[in-house]
């Protein structure tokens, strides 16, 4: 039951909640990459 | 401060604490007090979440860190966004599935009591004694700053938070901390812009970087890998995610919070949000500090950031000292001040040698302020040995007093205050609702009204309230108790989570064998802890390995002995 509602319940800008994951894991991949070339650029 | 800011102040305060107080009346049964009838948006949960961990000291402690050392700080929450999607897919659905209040009560379901009454029993001692220092720790900085006794800024901010925590529950929480981060982000912001406006007319926000960058304050990233530093990638990563999923996951402040999410997409949704947001908003407050930082490139800082030590030195035999390392101090920032400038040209000119060359001569130069400083820290240890001489909580309300306009100076005091109530107010609550849920509903009163449980929670509040407000009066009189009370979380989280991934995932293991594999990783942790054999923040992953670890050794132990005793018999 819970799982239906969930299903239905879907999160913004994508289709699924494993969607929502990957796009989280993906902008932390590139905050660290963001943050090397910024550590580069003034050290 | 001038009248202006102490209008500002407490008219942002006391709005802030009437609109919780308005929007949490009528909470009169459990479901309504401890659990905000479930019907909280994403938005409030993730800032609740997020105004829960950010305390007081979040905001003073890290421009005061990267003024000092730079920006790696920032890479302590790099584990906190894949945290955040475990929670997602394993406690958050389990949770709300189970209707439960406290996350303790889920573990008597999957276990046996006695193994929720223990990690029922850890956190309300960790919560219980970190709860006094998240009042204390900004009251003695405020109380310095604006002149004023310890006693006065603790009674202020916790009872307060006493009285709209007891009167409206999660709701008041969640409400308070909802508008206190709107209020925070909006401050925060604008000191930053402030910060660049009174940096000297032609050096801009770019170059303010790059100078503060050739003087190693822009140290985002570290790759390598080191047992003893908290602040690697790979510390962070790892490191970084077993803390967050323990907090986040077993620490009944924040489970509490994104239970009054309306469903379960809900808290999916504000937990989520908070993995988006938190790793920018901390390397922006950073950033805040490495602008600070250049700001004194141009303007002479004070010797020492806490006037408090400073005046104490003044007024010692050691006066005469102290005057000749002022003085040094003096002709130490002319001279850095001089190559600084030469630095600044040698950017506009982007002449690649000359600014190689300047980066050597800055760091130099900044070394020797470094040294001179160590050695009025010495002085002033030599004169008091319980003299506090690391100064980084000061930095950043030093300059706000210093050089912020009227108004926004009682902003960002107010902002100190609010981040100290948001993250008290989830522990109070935390901390009543673990009380009477785990303790006083399963143990001592079974058969109790729904509104006598309410009652009882005020009560719990109330007293927990009181016992932080006492303890954080306390504090004051030992000092060193603060950095090892800070520590105690990871003391105490790994072992905890342990039993929730025993729980979740190893569906073999009963609740004997995990009820014994906590106690006997618990013994182990506070051994390495104690002997400081590795950085704090290992001790979560080692914490959490040892109790799976020991639980399936047990398991399987205990099973044998069955077998035996049943062929035995």
């Amino acid at each position: 039951m819970e799982d239906k509602q969930t299903e239905k319940d879907l999160p913004p800008f994508v289709n699924t909640w494993k969607q929502f994951y990957f796009l989280l894991g993906f902008w932390l991949v590139l905050l660290i990459a963001l943050f090397y070339a910024f550590t580069k650029y003034f050290e | 401060m001038s009248y202006i800011d102490w209008a500002v102040l407490f008219t942002t305060i006391l709005a802030i604490v009437g609109y919780g107080v308005y929007k949490s009346r009528g909470a009169q049964s459990m479901q309504a007090y401890l659990l905000g009838n479930q019907s909280l948006p994403w938005y409030t949960v993730c800032l609740s979440v997020m105004a829960t961990q950010a305390s007081a000291i979040t905001f003073l402690s890290a421009p005061g860190l990267a003024y000092t050392s730079g920006m790696s700080f920032v890479q302590f929450y790099f584990g906190l966004p894949l945290a955040m999607i475990v929670l997602c897919i394993t406690f958050v659905p389990i949770f709300h599935r189970l209707k439960v209040y406290t996350a303790y009560e889920y573990l008597e379901q999957r276990f046996d009591l006695n193994t929720r009454a223990l990690t029922a029993f850890l956190f309300l001692i960790q919560r219980g004694l970190s709860t006094g220092i998240t009042i204390y720790a900004p009251s003695i900085i405020l109380s310095t700053i604006l002149n004023i006794d310890t006693t006065y800024t603790t009674l202020f901010i916790g009872g307060l938070v006493v009285f709209y925590t007891v009167y409206g529950g999660t709701k008041a929480v969640s409400y308070t901390q909802l508008l206190q981060m709107s209020i925070i982000f909006c401050g925060l912001f604008a000191a930053g812009i402030m910060v660049v406006h009174l940096l000297p007319g032609d050096v801009g926000f770019t170059k303010a970087i790059s100078i503060a960058g050739k003087m190693g304050r822009t140290n985002v990233i570290d790759f390598s890998f080191d047992w003893n530093n908290p602040y690697t990638v790979w510390s962070g990563l790892i490191g970084g995610f077993f803390l967050q999923l323990s907090y986040f996951g077993t620490d009944q402040s924040q489970v509490g919070r994104y239970l009054t999410g309306s469903s379960v997409s809900q808290s999916r949704l504000g937990l989520l949000m908070n993995g988006l947001v938190k790793i920018p908003m901390q390397f922006l407050i950073l950033l805040i500090g490495v602008l600070v930082f250049t700001f004194y490139q141009y303007n002479k800082a004070p010797i020492f950031f806490n006037s408090y030590e400073l005046n104490k030195l003044e007024a010692s035999p050691y006066k005469a000292e102290l005057n000749k390392i002022k003085t040094d101090y003096n002709s130490a920032f002319e001279s850095k001040q001089q190559e600084v400038i030469k630095l600044d040209k040698a950017l506009e000119a982007k002449d690649e040698t000359l600014i190689n060359q300047q980066r050597t001569a800055v760091k130099k130069a900044d070394e020797e302020t470094k040294t001179i400083r160590k050695s009025l820290t010495e002085l002033m240890l030599k004169n008091d040995a319980k003299a506090s001489t690391n100064d980084n909580n000061y930095v950043f309300l030093s300059f706000v007093t210093q050089y912020l306009p009227k108004g926004l100076i009682g902003l960002l005091i107010a902002i100190i205050f609010l981040a100290s109530m948001g993250s008290t107010a989830s522990a109070l609550n935390s901390l009543a609702s673990t009380s009477v849920v785990d303790i006083y509903k399963r143990l001592i009163n079974k058969e109790a009204t729904d509104q006598q449980y309410v009652k009882a929670s005020r009560w719990a509040t109330l007293i927990w309230g009181a016992v932080c407000i006492v303890m954080a009066l306390f504090t004051s009189k030992i000092g060193n108790l603060l950095e090892a009370v800070n520590i105690l979380g990871s003391f105490i989280y790994g072992t905890i989570l342990g039993v929730f991934i025993v729980a979740f995932y190893i569906k073999k293991v009963r609740g004997k064998a995990v009820f014994y594999a906590a106690i006997l990783t618990e013994a182990i942790v506070c051994i390495i802890g104690f002997n400081e054999w590795v950085a704090y923040l290992w001790l979560n992953v080692i914490g959490c390995l040892l109790v799976v670890f020991f639980a399936l050794i047990i398991q399987r132990l205990l099973k044998k002995k069955t077998v035996e005793l049943e062929v035995n018999h």
